[in-house]
């Protein structure tokens, strides 16, 4: 279980590529008790959610794709892209070295449980899938 | 044992059986005959309002239900919701207005962007910050959303329930409890919602 500011904190820190590398605002935190966390990020064209359900452990992180600037249909395939999904497309065509650069980039963040690891390692698939956009 | 108004069933026995949320609900736990029926009755009571009363006075002596389990302040407030007509408006406020939907399904966020379809929808986005070990946590959880459902259903307004994520790995535990309630409701209920 982790506090709600916290995971915001820490969303914020692993996530900062999406302000400082791909224009991105991030433009909502939702803490609902300590059941539900959400941190949303747009360009524009796209919106981003990190989401975390504190008591099931489960993280989702998606990228919507903007219908005249409004969110989709959570089940319209086609815009409501979960990480999962992008990683099917994105990382086959990625080389080892590409891969490692990525990585590197995030060497100076620490890590201390199951939850960073998991936020770090959909920050790192994350830029992977938006530095290659234009094969999704 | 005590049989009391409304077929109202309860026991006080402090090595009583827990049910899922860890809540005691009156048995000791056996699985014999007499303990799965204090299972379905304390089922049965989280819908009875004379229950809720009846915890309410326990709580306002003994600081628990009338089958010990711990309540806070917010747990009485809820059940006085149910009992008091008037409690439900408080609680709900001008939302409460018929015709303006309850949402629920599987994942949070899932179903606050279908709320962000029906402008005035009520979705359980106040859960209060709750203390303890994480076990605990997810008990109080479990109970606030039990009763906050409770309270939906017998509002009277619609409840729109989008059903399961399908691109969910895992069940979520407390939309499996809320399908069990719904279910039971409209069981005792028909047509409620």
């Amino acid at each position: 279980m982790i506090d709600g500011k916290k995971y915001i904190e820490i969303v914020k820190l692993f996530f900062s590529f999406l302000i400082t590398e791909f224009s991105f605002n991030q433009t909502k935190e939702v803490e609902n008790g300590n059941a539900f966390y959400d941190v949303e990020y747009r360009d524009g064209q796209r919106a981003i959610s990190i989401s975390y359900e504190n008591i099931e452990d489960y993280l989702q992180v998606i990228v919507f794709k903007l219908k005249n600037g409004q969110l989709p249909d959570y089940d319209d395939k086609t815009h409501t892209l979960h990480l999962s999904e992008l990683n099917k497309i994105i990382l086959p065509k990625i080389n080892k070295r590409e891969m490692e650069e990525n990585n590197v980039l995030f060497d100076k963040f620490e890590t201390k449980d199951s939850l960073d690891r998991k936020l770090m390692k959909s920050a790192k698939e994350l830029r992977l899938s938006l530095k290659h956009w234009d094969k999704v | 044992m005590r049989v009391g108004l409304g077929g109202l069933v309860s026991i006080n026995n402090e090595s009583g059986g827990e049910n899922i949320d860890n809540r005691n609900y009156g048995g000791d736990g056996s699985g014999d005959m007499m303990d799965m029926a204090l299972r379905v009755v304390d089922v049965i009571n989280q819908f009875n309002p004379i229950a809720h009363l009846m915890d309410n006075v326990s709580f306002a002596f003994t600081g628990s239900d009338r089958l010990g389990n711990k309540m806070s302040l917010g747990d009485a407030w809820m059940k006085s919701a149910s009992v008091i007509p008037i409690g439900r408006v408080g609680v709900f406020g001008s939302s409460a207005a018929k015709g303006v939907p309850t949402i629920v399904g599987e994942g949070m966020k899932r179903v606050s962007m279908e709320a962000a379809k029906h402008p005035g929808s009520v979705i359980l986005n106040n859960m209060p910050k709750l203390t303890g070990a994480p076990h605990q946590v997810t008990s109080q959880m479990m109970t606030y959303n039990r009763q906050w459902l409770l309270q939906q259903m017998r509002s009277g307004r619609p409840v729109i329930n989008i059903g399961l994520d399908p691109t969910r790995g895992t069940p979520g535990i407390f939309y499996q409890m809320e399908q069990n309630m719904m279910k039971n409701y409209l069981k005792l209920h028909p047509g409620a919602f």
